[in-house]
């Protein structure tokens, strides 16, 4: 099986540590799909939710390291919206570890990529959400 | 009741178009909002105005008045169904989270958890006759980030209190109202199915709702719209009401409070439950109930319901609302966690210097539980 | 007859200095001419991992900014670059530069790597600190800019033996040029930013270092390449001569550095932080990791520094106070055998380490101690550029400035500051040909789309073979054509290229689009270039997206070309079905008042409003004493032997013959309201009420010296602070023979936990000025640490060579002072000689903590934050020093943070710069992503304004109609101008009353719908 996971990106960050994997060629599966925001804090629950209920296996969500969010503290809702939709999903059941946010700088090419693949990994492991 | 027997659409060929739906509805009073324009266009075969669907709370203050007993919320329900069926969804305050989550726990491929936050002195019963039905109290708190569950261990803490240890579904799902309201019959089914199985599997003999919109769905909507079921259904405030009945109840400790109660529309209006949870409270000694004029069957209501038409229209009401007890009272008992997070969001809003709002809100079983000094 | 000014200006180097005052030179009006000589920009803090004290990430800080340089209209950067001469005078210079070779033509070439990967030289990588080899034909590192390869002609086969030419044949964008020949140009400017920087030190030429032997002993430079997760080893801490990971590091401090036989005689400034923030990252990366670092005085002397500094020990990082001794190599191990004193216990060691990092300071590069002597301007005695405490940022020159480390050793901070008070100054001297220079961009007028079916224009890129040889790109444009409203889509080999561009235009207008898609590379990059294509086309830029599938497609699934494409299509697809919800933005416009308000008389606040007035701007200084001159008005001289009096006087009397300023005093601020470009302040002047509307606020409000509640202070007149000394001498009212300091009364410890920074200077000022007044004086010196850093440090030689005595005391154990009937008694324990020592001096001086004035009211009233020790706290400590996070509020001086005069000034100076920035503009242009409010939907809950970072939402207390009467609540309301577009806070509205165009919740789920359900299909 092959997972599918939607990625939310901040673009000063996540997204420039995407960039750079490329810039390096470092290879991870195509099982990513990014939509781009402009900060992490843009991540909505719903966006998440949406796109389980859609029958999306994982959701990454990538911003800033904590204090580099390019608009101060973005990063610091996205942590806590991510940690209530974790517990929203544990909550009616659905693994929280297929919601991940990952702090990922515009200098860290090598871990998104590590972290895409690692995800990916993890989420053949516990097979598809709906099946 | 009996009304219910009819489908909407037999129900609103009684109408006079009298016109005193409108006349009282509290919406009615700030919009242009009119239930009796609403059922003559749905007669004469015009569509719907969309808007002004998603607009009423089906609170039923005006089915109340209507001489010829015409349910207007189950009009307004049934034609948001109909418009979802054609494709069209109506928006839904907090971006339709929560209908999300309902959709999200009507799939069958995993199994709910709502219920995983009791701590360990809190005592439940595998084989117990008597089940509690929690709602969505967990998803309320981590959303609104505000103890809501407390709610239902007050609940509990009240019944180990009185010895009884209940049962409770670890994979109870929410019991879909809202989507109902919202007209998602389909994704409705299917949680009701599930809650049904669940308890009929356990052997429940009686099954005490601690939210009003719980209880009115397992008591009118399940039946009609899901199945019939061989458990009972009570809410916790009649539950109670009738352990003071039989004197196992009782209220040691003065608590000098005055207090007003604010009815819920599906506790009060739709299942006539007016007198148990005043009569629990009563009981308490040193406490004042004040009623506010507009109580029992003419109470207004907290403006919202299925998450479907928080706005200026609504918050208007809340804000009367508000006001009005606050004239009265220093604090205000609801029993439904909707109204508690509804008026609680007005208390909080954004204010430049002092809060307009200072009288304290709490929900029913949490004052009962404080006032057995179980909190 | 004078010259004509010319509006232009030249700034020579581009790391941070010359980054930033090009930009806000740029910003100011000016054209501006940036050269470099490698041939990326960036310089030092390129090739940082981390910056102190708060870990943000280097490159992740600076690459906007860089990127921000390359796609300026009004900057023109010319890399691999030198000057050759500069002749005329200030306003009006002609300057001639010399471009070296790359031997890729620039406007080819599209960065895609292809001749590098063919290339078969490898020689080692200078960015990477040799640490790794790149070929000759190489870009300097991944986020360069200009993001264009060269070729190194010394490594190059055919340039060098004529032979290969590899790379030329798989250029599909026939970019190579190995005809290239050097180029000469000359350029007309008004003025000059000297910005060159400096070098760090090379510690070969100290052989008892070891550093060209032993290949475990490294410079703190190459460590930050290790640190760093795109350096040689990915970011994992090995150690170079078996990539092993180290598990005991050392650190040695000033190398280099506080060396007289080197003529280094200054401290290095930056050297002691960034080794503890190298120890704390490495131990982040490797818990198993134990740091030491060996070190004189430990100069934390920033804002956070100390308190860095301290969670570093709790870390578990070991401060060794030692100057090393010897170094050896283990041959067996390769571990480095260190000896050492350790001055703390008194105690001798010697002691193996995996890994030895040199924390090397700055050094005057031969190149630009060239430069300078090209330029005919002064040095000072360390061969750095020589410039004037009082006009820190002025060359011996006039019309050449300079900033940053080329002037003297200093952090980032600092040196950003500096850059924008030298863009300042360029921007007074040549105000008049403000925006002469400019090209201001003309476009045609916006179709109206409003209302129009969806038209989709979709380009798919080849990008020559770094998409279509993974991905099929002829697939994606036929599946593309069936998706619903995609008039036309075609594949291009480059579309980016100018002809494309032309390209594009044609069939807007033939197939009458009005939204265009494009599948490329990274939006980060290019998307600015195609917005401009399409909104020449007459559509509204945002009309437009951008779907990277090279980057994060084709470059990173390169051996999976089906599900690449596949990948491909669903990008696409995903981007077309926001496409159809794309609505045209508008850039908003907001009217400035151009006229500012300074707040604090001291000399930050005078030097703000004068370089304000200078620059043309109506000004008002408002000071609430009678006085003008803050805390100067009690300095009578400085180490450096200046009289600040003098100064001072010079500076009021401009600031009041300016005809410009206007000046308050005794004036109480009342309240503050409005936004950039339009502030309104009540002023309260003798019970009469004045309000003053102002673009701009700079906020000056300087610090005060801590009045001590230790040490019998107020009791005894014999112990002063250093404050009431200076008073006392320049009133020569002193007769003291026993003189003993104690520095850090009231800093450094649990209530003030930061390093008050000026007083061990301020100590020694007073210390020299003493024994020169009389050299019978017996003076010491009790501290924890002498921080006297930059330059400093030579004065506490100074104080060494006449006598005064230096002793340290442990942080745990404090003097103590005591009075025995009349006589004082000072006992305290000394680290060097380890023992209790007893002093019954006849004066004790306290060096008392500096403190921010009372501000708190003041911080409200601007809704701008402070720092936990009461300082107002800026944007970013790194590279928005001189900005609040609230658009057009400024600060500067020792309201930001304790500094000398030189400081402030570069400061105030920088800040009235950052201001005279949005001054200059009868009204700005916002970017139309802003959040808006659908006022119909909100109901005033306030959830969003409680968490814009920005404050730029404001709630407005209003009556709101109803279809029925009305309803009085708040209402949230969008300050444009101040809204920096993050969407934090649409995700709060229970309501979506709050949205952010171009990233609306619909467009977004729309993204997520075509992601998933298609997907599930
Ligand atoms: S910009 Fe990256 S998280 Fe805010």
């Amino acid at each position: 099986m092959t997972p599918n996971i939607v990625a939310f990106l901040c673009n000063w960050c996540g997204y420039a540590g995407a960039d750079l994997a490329g810039v390096s060629r470092f290879q991870y599966p195509p099982t990513i799909k990014i939509i781009r925001v402009m900060c992490s804090g843009r991540v909505d629950p719903v966006f998440i939710l949406r796109a389980f209920e859609n029958g999306a296996d994982g959701v990454l969500v990538c911003g800033c390291h904590i204090n580099d969010c390019h608009y101060i503290s973005g990063n610091l809702q996205a942590e806590k919206r991510v940690e209530k939709t974790k517990q929203l999903l544990k909550a009616i059941g659905i693994n929280p570890d297929r919601l991940r946010l990952e702090w990922v700088s515009a200098a860290e090419g090598a871990k998104f990529a590590t972290v895409v693949k690692e995800f990916t990994e993890f989420l053949e492991k516990i097979g598809p959400l709906i099946t | 009741m009996n009304v219910l027997k009819l489908s909407p659409e037999e129900l609103i060929k009684y109408c006079y178009q009298c016109g005193r739906c409108t006349g009282i509805c509290p919406l009615g009073e700030i919009s242009f909002y009119s239930p009796r324009i609403l059922i003559h266009n749905a007669l004469m075969g015009k569509p719907v105005d969309p808007q002004r669907l998603a607009q009423c709370s089906t609170c039923d203050l005006c089915s109340s008045k209507c001489p010829m007993d015409v349910m207007i919320s189950e009009f307004v329900r049934e034609e948001r169904h109909k418009l979802r069926q054609s494709g069209m969804i109506l928006e839904e305050a907090h971006f339709g989270i929560f209908s999300t989550l309902a959709r999200l726990m009507a799939k069958k491929t995993w199994k709910a958890n709502l219920n995983d936050y009791f701590p360990k002195e809190i005592q439940f019963s595998d084989t117990s006759e008597i089940l509690i039905f929690t709602g969505c109290m967990s998803l309320f708190e981590t959303y609104f980030e505000y103890k809501y569950t407390n709610i239902a261990k007050s609940a509990v803490k009240i019944l180990n209190h009185l010895k009884i240890k209940p049962q409770i579904l670890k994979e109870q799902v929410c019991c879909g109202h809202d989507l109902f309201w919202g007209g998602d019959y389909e994704n409705f089914r299917l949680l009701g199915e599930q809650n049904i199985e669940l308890i009929e599997r356990n052997g429940v003999e009686l099954v005490i709702t601690i939210c009003p919109e719980c209880y009115r769905t397992f008591k009118l909507d399940y039946p009609r719209y899901v199945r019939n079921y061989n458990f009972k259904v009570i809410s916790f405030s009649e539950f109670l009401d009738l352990e003071l009945k039989e004197g196992t109840l009782i209220f040691p400790y003065e608590i000098p409070r005055t207090i007003t109660y604010q009815d819920p529309c599906r506790l009060g209006r739709q299942l006539g439950v007016y007198d148990a949870p005043r009569n629990v409270l009563k009981a308490i000694p040193g406490i004042k109930l004040k009623e506010m004029e507009r109580s029992r069957e003419d109470a207004i209501c907290c403006g919202v319901s299925a998450w479907m038409n928080c706005n200026l229209y609504s918050k208007a009401i809340r804000m009367d609302r508000l006001l009005e007890a606050q004239q009265i009272a220093d604090t205000l008992i609801t029993n439904c966690p909707h109204c508690l997070i509804h008026f609680n969001c007005l208390k909080n809003e954004y204010a430049e210097t002092e809060k307009k709002y200072t009288l304290e809100i709490l929900d029913f079983k949490e004052f009962i539980a404080k006032a057995l000094l179980l909190g | 007859m004078a010259m004509k000014k010319i509006g232009a200006v030249l700034v020579i180097g581009a790391g941070i200095g010359g980054i930033q005052a090009s930009l806000d030179l740029a910003d100011l009006g000016f054209k501006v001419y940036v050269i470099d000589k490698s041939p990326a920009i960036g310089g030092i803090m390129a090739q940082l991992d981390k910056t102190f004290p708060t870990n943000d990430c280097s490159m992740c800080i600076l690459a906007p900014k860089m990127v921000e340089v390359g796609r300026n209209p009004n900057i023109q950067l010319f890399s691999y670059t030198e000057l050759v001469k500069l002749e005329g005078t200030a306003g009006n210079f002609i300057a001639t530069i010399r471009k070296k070779p790359r031997f890729i033509d620039e406007s080819r070439c599209k960065n895609c790597g292809v001749c590098a990967s063919v290339c078969p030289v490898r020689v080692p990588d200078e960015f990477n600190e040799t640490l790794t080899v790149r070929s000759a034909s190489h870009i300097p590192f991944p986020q360069a800019v200009p993001a264009i390869y060269l070729i190194d002609p010394e490594a190059c086969l055919y340039l060098q033996k004529g032979i290969c030419r590899l790379c030329e044949k798989v250029c599909e964008a026939h970019a190579i040029d190995f005809n290239q020949k050097e180029e000469l140009l000359t350029l007309n400017i008004g003025a000059v930013i000297l910005s060159a920087g400096a070098d760090t030190f090379n510690p070969s030429i100290l052989p008892q270092f070891g550093y060209q032997s032993f290949e475990n002993v490294i410079t703190s430079t190459e460590f930050e390449r290790i640190l760093n997760a795109s350096g040689p080893f990915g970011g994992h801490v090995v150690r170079p001569s078996d990539h092993r990971s180290p598990k005991k590091i050392l650190w040695i401090l000033c190398v280099g550095s506080r060396n007289r036989k080197l003529n280094n005689n200054y401290c290095s400034s930056v050297c002691c932080m960034y080794s503890i923030k190298e120890a704390v990252i490495a131990k982040e990366h490797d818990p198993n990791i134990e740091g030491y670092i060996a070190f004189m005085d430990i100069r934390a002397v920033g804002k956070g520094f100390d308190e860095y500094y301290q969670r570093a020990k709790e870390l578990g990082i070991t401060f060794l106070k030692a100057r090393v001794s010897n170094l050896e190599e283990d041959p067996s191990t390769q571990n480095i055998i260190v000896s050492y004193e350790n001055i703390e216990t008194n105690t001798f060691h010697t002691e193996e380490f995996d890994l030895v990092v040199l924390s090397v300071g700055f050094q005057p590069s031969n190149s630009t101690r060239e430069l300078c002597k090209t330029l005919g301007i002064e040095l000072n005695e360390y061969n750095f550029c020589a410039t004037h405490p009082f006009n820190p940022l002025m060359t011996s020159k006039p019309g050449i400035f300079v900033c940053g480390t080329l002037s003297a050793p200093k952090d980032i901070p600092e040196t950003v500051a500096e850059s924008s008070g030298a863009a300042g100054m360029v921007s007074s001297l040549l105000q008049s040909e403000r925006f002469n220079l400019i090209v201001k961009k003309e476009y045609p007028p916006e179709f109206d789309v409003e209302n129009q079916e969806p038209r989709i224009g979709a380009f798919i890129c080849h990008c020559g073979i770094n998409i279509g040889a993974v991905v099929n790109v002829p697939e994606v444009v036929e599946f593309v054509k069936t998706l619903p409203n995609v008039v036309y889509a075609e594949e291009n080999l480059y579309t980016c290229s100018q002809d494309t561009q032309e390209k594009i235009k044609q069939i807007i207008k033939e197939y009458n689009l009005n939204r265009v898609v494009i599948a490329s590379c990274t939006p980060r990059t290019h998307e600015p270039l195609f917005q401009n294509t399409i909104r020449e086309a007459g559509l509204n830029p945002y009309l437009f997206e951008l779907v990277n599938i090279r980057e994060q497609c084709s470059w990173v699934h390169m051996s999976e070309p089906l599900n690449a494409t596949e990948k491909a299509k669903k990008l696409v697809a995903m981007t077309i079905a926001k496409a159809r919800l794309f609505r045209p933005v508008k850039e908003l416009s907001i009217p400035i008042k151009q006229s500012g308000v300074v707040i604090g008389g001291g000399i930050a606040g005078l030097t703000a409003a004068l370089e304000l007035a200078n620059q043309g701007f109506e000004v008002v200084l408002i000071e609430k004493e009678k006085e003008l001159g803050g805390l100067v008005k009690n300095i009578y001289y400085t180490l450096e032997n200046e009289n600040p009096q003098e100064f001072l006087r010079n500076l009021i009397n401009e600031v009041n013959t300016s005809e410009k300023i206007k000046l308050l005093m005794n004036a109480n601020i009342e309240s503050i309201s409005g936004y950039i470009g339009n502030f309104e302040i009540n002023v309260r002047k003798k019970g009469e009420l004045e309000t003053i509307q102002a673009g701009i606020i700079i906020v000056a409000t300087g610090g005060q010296e801590y009045k001590p509640t230790e040490y019998l202070y107020g009791e005894d007149e014999r112990i002063l602070t250093q404050q009431d000394l200076e008073l006392k001498i320049s009133g020569g009212e002193l007769n003291a023979k026993q003189v003993v300091m104690i520095q850090c009364v009231g800093s450094r410890n649990e209530t003030r936990p930061y390093c008050s920074k000026i007083c061990c200077s301020v100590a020694i000022k007073n210390a020299l000025k003493l024994k020169s007044l009389d050299p019978e004086i017996q003076i010491s010196i009790l501290h924890k640490d002498i921080r006297t850093y930059g330059f400093k440090e030579p004065y506490y030689e100074k104080a060494r060579e006449v006598g005064i005595n230096f002793i340290r005391f442990d942080e745990n154990r404090p003097p103590i002072l005591e009075k025995h009937g009349d006589s004082l008694q000072i006992s305290v324990y000394d680290i060097f000689s380890q023992k209790e020592l007893s002093f019954n001096p006849d004066l004790v001086v306290l060096s008392a903590a500096f403190l921010p004035t009372d501000n708190e009211e003041l911080a409200q009233m601007l809704k701008v934050p402070r720092d936990q020790n009461g300082f107002f706290l800026e944007a970013h400590v790194k590279l928005r020093p001189l900005d609040f996070a609230t658009e057009g509020i400024f600060l500067c001086g020792a309201a930001q943070w304790p500094k000398f005069i030189p400081e402030t000034i570069a400061q105030a100076k920088g800040a009235a710069a950052r201001a005279a920035i949005i001054l200059s503009k009868e009204s700005i242009r916002v970017p139309g992503i802003t959040a808006r409010v659908n006022e119909d939907l909100c109901i005033g809950c306030g959830s969003c304004q409680e968490l814009c970072p920005y404050n730029a939402i404001e709630m407005r207390y209003t009556e709101k109609l109803l279809e029925r009467g009305s309803i009085r609540t708040y209402q949230a309301h969008v300050l444009e101008a101040v809204c920096k577009g993050c969407g934090t806070c649409v995700s709060a509205c229970p309501l979506q009353a709050i949205n952010l165009p171009h990233f609306t919740n619909t467009q977004i789920l729309e993204m997520v719908k075509v992601l998933t359900k298609e997907a599930a299909k």
